[in-house]
């Protein structure tokens, strides 16, 4: 009861009676989380939100899928048709549960990524950082624990191949993988273990990380721009209450996630595969969910394969640890992109092999990758993607003591203007080099594999060819990107008229 | 452009209508039928869309900063579009 209401002699009704007790109790009306600065309204400072938002459209769904779903291997997948065929909406249920999983998945790596790249894993951030990788082993946890539960022949057969890779691992945690994984029950008890990891363990575990990840949020606040320092009130600075200005926003991007989720399920309706028995599981090749398919392929990789399974696990636990342990590795003083050309090379060349991996995954199941054509496909990526990201640096560098040059004295209007299109061009050319390589590595792994497998035609061939020719395009773009970052002074600039477009005179 | 000109009221106002008669429409929706599913997700992606525009436009005008005509043509594009597919589903 607030004391203008005393000083004005009315007595509070029964609604504000009733408020003010659970106010009294609850402590409801105090500020319950910061308030955000007006520089975070930006989807891409609550990635890390929508992967919750993901999480409880998850719960919500798995929660009445809970109420027909019988965990046992006689009658796991009879239920799950049970859902799809006879409960009302239950296919579109399941699909919607299987996308936001994979849209959760999709966004926790996002979220990763962009803090790699932004470093919000530097100080006083560290632990912030390594709870959240945490929270995504957990989320990678959700997806492996919940492939098997429809037992299906996919499903069964993947498992498999993820839990016999357990034995690979060093002995004691070979030994408690085992145990909390398989157990000693057979397909039932490991069966009843997924599903109690996927649906009372992981939960669990992910909401105590949500809380200790949102307790240092409390602390720290969002993380400044990479520029450096919270920005004056006039520019972003300005501090904006929790609520409801920030939670209406964060309401608006959940809303707009589940309508996305809604139409992708609805366009794209999950049909369920064969139910698991040894005769069909024979007769297919076992192959994960898209979000393990590189780890996948790197195991199939010829020099793994001969040198142990053990191997290439401690080459993927590997990459691992150095996103967990970044904080420590990664322990310079600036936060500014253009500042810090080689993490961000080392990220994008991440990407860009995660990306070709599972692709190339994804069209050859069960097939022993050569050592060559690995060296030379994850090689020729990380080339790639190096040469463009490092030139790109060298280009903003550039630019940057451009400007600097020209802002005293003052240079005229024509110059400054032949700065912005040379940028323009180069920019432009980045992009379509970036493209078409991509576009001509897919080409040619499609083509080798497709030959390797079903033998040369003359239809693959051509695309060979094409798609050497489109790689040898992007080399030479790549070779006229360098041209003009680094050789702008050089020889071939005054023998090439053509080149000349929108370049700064020396 | 604020709440307070006549443009952006007008859209509020339709907007809050046409979401409480999507939000009504789909308590009438037969849920055995298969068919209705398709009706239901769209017209429940209406909804969120429709709360979307509304939350925003009370947002960005509490904010005292403009409503951009962008997402309010962006959202009326995708209403228009959702419910063409939903009434020829």
């Amino acid at each position: 009861m607030s004391g203008s209401e005393e000083d004005s002699g009315r007595s509070p009704g029964l609604v504000e009676r009733l408020v003010g007790w659970f106010d009294s109790r609850l402590g409801l009306s105090n500020e319950l989380l910061r308030p955000a600065p007006r520089y975070s309204i930006n989807p891409f400072y609550w990635l890390g939100a929508l992967a919750v938002v993901a999480f409880v459209i998850q719960g919500i769904s798995g929660s009445i899928m809970l109420l027909y779903y019988v965990p046992s291997p006689a009658t796991a997948y009879s239920s799950t048709l049970y859902i799809f065929q006879s409960v009302s909406y239950g296919q579109f249920l399941e699909t919607v549960h299987l996308y936001t999983a994979y849209a959760m998945i999709m966004l926790a790596f996002m979220h990763m990524m962009r803090g790699f790249f932004v470093s919000v894993h530097k100080k006083p951030r560290e632990i912030m950082w390594i709870t959240g990788m945490a929270m995504g082993f957990v989320t990678l946890g959700f997806g492996f624990t919940g492939y098997l539960l429809p037992w299906t022949v996919v499903s069964y057969s993947a498992t498999k191949v993820g839990t016999a890779m357990l034995g690979a691992l060093p002995g004691p945690v070979a030994s408690f993988a085992k145990f909390l994984l398989v157990g000693t029950g057979g397909d039932a008890g490991q069966l009843l273990r997924f599903f109690d990891l996927h649906v009372v363990v992981l939960p669990a575990v992910l909401l105590v990380l949500l809380g200790v990840k949102m307790y240092m949020l409390e602390t720290h606040g969002v993380s400044e721009p990479v520029t450096g320092g919270t920005p004056e009130p006039k520019k972003g600075g300005r501090l904006i209450p929790f609520f409801p200005d920030v939670s209406f926003y964060l309401l608006e991007l959940a809303a707009l996630f589940g309508a996305a989720m809604l139409l992708v399920s609805v366009l794209f309706p999950l049909t369920l595969p064969a139910a698991y028995s040894p005769a069909a599981a024979g007769a297919s090749v076992p192959q994960p969910d898209w979000y393990f398919l590189w780890i996948y392929q790197i195991i199939k990789i010829s020099a793994f394969e001969q040198a142990g399974l053990s191997w290439a696990l401690s080459f993927v636990v590997l990459i691992f640890v150095f996103l967990v342990l970044l904080p420590f590795i990664d322990r310079g003083e600036t936060r500014r992109i253009s500042r810090r050309p080689w993490f961000v090379t080392v990220g994008l060349v991440f990407i860009a092999e995660v990306v070709v991996l599972a692709i190339w995954g994804r069209q050859t199941p069960g097939q022993v990758i050569p050592n060559t054509q690995a060296l030379l496909v994850l090689g020729g990526t990380a080339l790639a993607v190096s040469i463009i990201s490092l030139n790109a640096f060298r280009l903003l560098a550039g630019r940057t003591s451009n400007v600097s040059r020209t802002a005293s004295p003052p240079a005229p209007l024509s110059g400054a203007s032949r700065i912005h299109s040379a940028s323009v061009w180069a920019s432009a050319i980045f992009v379509a080099v970036l493209g078409l390589s991509a576009f001509s590595i897919g080409g040619l792994i499609n083509a080798v594999v497709t030959m390797g497998t079903y033998g040369i035609s003359e239809l693959e061939l051509v695309t060979l060819a094409f798609s050497v020719a489109m790689l040898a395009i992007s080399v030479l773009g790549a070779c006229f990107l360098l041209y003009r970052l680094d050789l702008g002074r050089g020889r071939i600039k005054r023998h090439v008229k053509a080149f000349e477009v929108g370049w700064r005179e020396p | 452009m604020k709440l307070n000109d006549w443009i952006v009221y007008r859209i509020f106002v339709l907007l809050l209508v046409f979401g409480i008669v999507s939000v009504v429409f789909l308590w009438t929706l037969n849920q055995t039928s298969s068919q209705s599913q398709t009706t239901f997700a769209i017209f429940l992606s209406i909804d969120l869309v429709v709360f979307t525009m509304v939350s925003y436009i009370f947002r960005v005008s509490k904010w005292n900063e403009e409503v951009r005509k962008l997402p309010l043509l962006a959202g009326c594009t995708a209403l228009l579009i959702l419910l063409y597919v939903a009434l020829t589903a």
